[in-house]
């Protein structure tokens, strides 16, 4: 099969690599008891997103059913950060205490941060098809604790406030005010690197976002989503070599 | 005598797995009087018991099963102080749990919960679901009872009230399977001790749970033709095992790695095989396929894309989520604002068909995806909550939970076959 630059696209699609191989399949010790054909699909491609839970087993998803539905989702878009406002249920092994002084009322914040990921992807089954769609990103949510942080925050204030005694004036003086042209570049103190993400993670918004949960309407127009828009077959780009050399170059 | 202090017993998973009674243990064994130390019992069987304290109490927290008793009978019942780690290849669950009524020839019989046989020749960790760990870690004294096997079960060990002895709890198995192996005691003081004596502050709790209290002091340890092996009550801990909290699972040896792959290839066909359409359908699977991927031509513009394009991101890949304008519509255009970032796995605007994914009878899985031969395995199933949300940053933004990851999948490149056939075409 060499390589002939007038050849027709069925050979080079022979070349470059059907899903049929008939000398592969033909496996007599093991042969192919089922199989599905792979449809990639893309409708939800940029919106997927994984969220774990590392603290919460898989047993008690937080979903209505459950009685434990999200109940707020708030999420910085360019910083990434993301919080989850999940129920906390007061009557059993709860500190009532603890719970006033904190002021954490019956809900809890778990946060993370965002990450884009490769290579992911979800896959459904639907009558004999598997269909995948490539995740965005994935996050992993842990407890937060923002409210002691706030608390924190405000007794630091108040501190401060005692600190300064508010009877003593500003002092006014009289200043010469000069001009020059700096550049503001060195002079002004900058943050950088870890501390400067940080500013820009604090001084941003967050975006409230109307959470839907699993088994509503609007979940189940959305999983429709996941299965692919086309059935017919893509054309692969790529020869085996090629594949090769892109996961050398890769690596 | 001094027995010999096997090397395993003193590994830091164990003792450290325990609470407090790994040196109280030793040092409060008391069978009929309590030795200071281990080493100065002389009943022929001392060494074996001297063992497992450690072993079992070590394990009573962790509730490894390894240790159930099943390993019992190498241990000899009488008075061999040989002990042999029996390597028994894990059989799958339906089996054990089968074959927990029967105690069967062995002379050590399982003790109390069926999940005894689930320790009885260390499983592997894989696929054994509720490990004494799992099960504490859940609140379920289930298991723990089976790795409770000893007289250092006792949470209340070590317990200054507890001086008269220890005393091991023997907790009905929650299972409906009910109990097996029940131990047999030729003291009668075994009666009253149920239903609590009251001296250790444990037993109300005990009580309460349906929990009889043996005091094994007063329990007869002559063995052999009295019908008590005390083989049971120290089960062998193999060296070779490692515990750690893993979810519950625990990491252990390979052992025979034909069978393991077999039952393997039986779970994992049974992720995509034939029990129930309808149970795959209703699931999310996560998949895990190299970043670098065949490419495939744009099935709509006919635009070849462009290989090699820079897949920096990798772990470390920026955070955030890029707002993308509200979701497609299902002709969507094509975001070719495929931000150089996009890696090829995610290229936006690719639908259609891109491979097959074949199951062979063995249960091996594999996926040939634009041509490339792939290899499928099973990924490792996590116990925490994995939720598949679907962001959507429009004017209204909002997030859905399409629902929970079910199964990890990961797939590689078959490299064997990816070498092997380019030489070929060469």
């Amino acid at each position: 099969m060499a390589s002939d630059p007038n050849a027709s696209t069925s050979a080079s699609v022979a070349k470059v690599g059907s899903n049929e191989n008939p000398i592969l399949d033909a496996d007599d010790d093991d042969p192919i008891v089922k199989s599905f054909p792979i449809y990639l699909s893309s409708r939800l491609a940029s919106h997927l997103h994984i969220f774990q839970y590392p603290v919460r087993p898989n047993t008690r998803p937080y979903t209505g059913s459950q009685g434990e539905p999200v109940l707020d989702l708030r999420v910085k878009p360019d910083s990434g950060i993301v919080q989850v406002d999940v129920p906390i249920n007061t009557t059993h092994f709860y500190d009532h205490e603890k719970g006033e002084k904190w002021g954490a009322v019956d809900r809890q914040t778990l946060g993370g941060v965002m990450t884009q990921s490769e290579g992911y992807m979800i896959g459904i089954f639907k009558d004999g098809e598997l269909h995948l769609t490539p995740v965005k990103g994935t996050c992993q949510l842990r407890p937060s604790f923002t409210y002691v942080d706030k608390d924190a925050q405000t007794e630091k204030e108040i501190a401060r406030s005692f600190k300064q005694d508010p009877a003593k004036p500003k002092e006014i003086r009289a200043v010469q005010v000069g001009m020059t042209v700096k550049s503001s570049d060195d002079s002004a103190p900058r943050y950088s690197g870890a501390l400067a993400a940080r500013k820009r993670a604090e001084d941003e918004e967050f975006v409230e976002m109307h959470w839907y949960d699993k088994d509503t309407e609007e979940a189940w127009d959305l999983a429709d989503h996941l299965r692919s828009a086309s059935r017919e077959p893509l054309i692969p780009a790529t020869t085996r070599d090629e594949y090769i050399d892109l996961i050398r170059d890769k690596s | 005598m001094v027995p010999k202090r096997l090397p395993r017993s003193e590994s830091p998973a164990t003792s450290s797995s325990s609470s407090a009674p790994t040196t109280t243990t030793r040092s409060s064994l008391a069978f009929p009087t309590p030795p200071p130390r281990l080493d100065s019992l002389s009943r022929p069987r001392a060494s074996a018991s001297g063992l497992a304290p450690t072993t079992s109490a070590g394990l009573s927290r962790a509730g490894t099963p390894g240790l159930a008793s099943g390993t019992g009978p190498s241990l000899g019942g009488a008075g061999g102080l040989k002990f042999k780690p029996k390597l028994v290849a894990r059989r799958p669950k339906e089996e054990r749990d089968a074959a927990a009524p029967a105690p069967s020839s062995a002379p050590a019989v399982s003790l109390s919960t069926p999940q005894s046989t689930r320790g009885r020749g260390r499983g592997r960790g894989r696929g054994g679901t509720s490990r004494g760990g799992g099960g504490a870690a859940r609140g379920g004294r289930i298991e723990v009872a089976t790795a409770a096997a000893g007289p250092f079960a006792d949470p209340s060990f070590g317990d200054p009230r507890s001086l008269k002895g220890p005393s091991f709890e023997k907790r009905p198995p929650s299972s409906e399977k009910g109990r097996e192996g029940q131990l047999k005691f030729t003291t009668a003081d075994v009666g009253q001790n149920l239903k609590g004596s009251g001296e250790n502050g444990s037993d109300d709790e005990a009580i309460r749970e349906g929990v009889e209290r043996i005091d094994i002091a007063k329990v007869a340890i002559v063995g052999g033709a009295d019908g008590i092996d005390m083989g049971r009550y120290f089960p062998i801990r193999d060296s070779t095992t490692d515990y750690f909290a893993d979810g519950g699972r625990v990491a252990e040896e390979i052992i025979d790695e034909t069978a393991v792959f077999a039952r393997e290839a039986e779970e994992f066909v049974g992720v995509f095989g034939d029990d129930g359409v309808n149970d795959l359908e209703r699931k999310l699977y996560f998949f895990q396929f190299a970043p670098v991927l065949p490419t495939f031509e744009s099935s709509r513009t006919g635009v070849k894309l462009e290989q090699g394009v820079k897949l920096e991101q990798g772990i470390k890949s920026e955070p955030g989520f890029k707002a993308e304008s509200s979701l497609p519509a299902p002709k969507g255009k094509i975001n070719a604002s495929s931000d150089s970032r996009s890696s090829l796995s995610s290229v936006p605007g690719q639908d259609g068909l891109v491979g097959q994914l074949y199951v062979r009878k063995s249960g091996r899985v594999s996926i040939r995806w634009g041509g490339v031969e792939m290899e499928v395995a099973r990924g490792a199933d996590t116990e925490f909550l994995q939720d598949v949300v679907v962001i959507d940053h429009a004017d209204d933004p909002k997030a859905t939970l399409l629902g929970q990851i079910a199964k990890k999948v990961v797939v590689s490149p078959n490299i064997d076959i990816l070498f092997g056939e380019s030489e070929e075409s060469e």
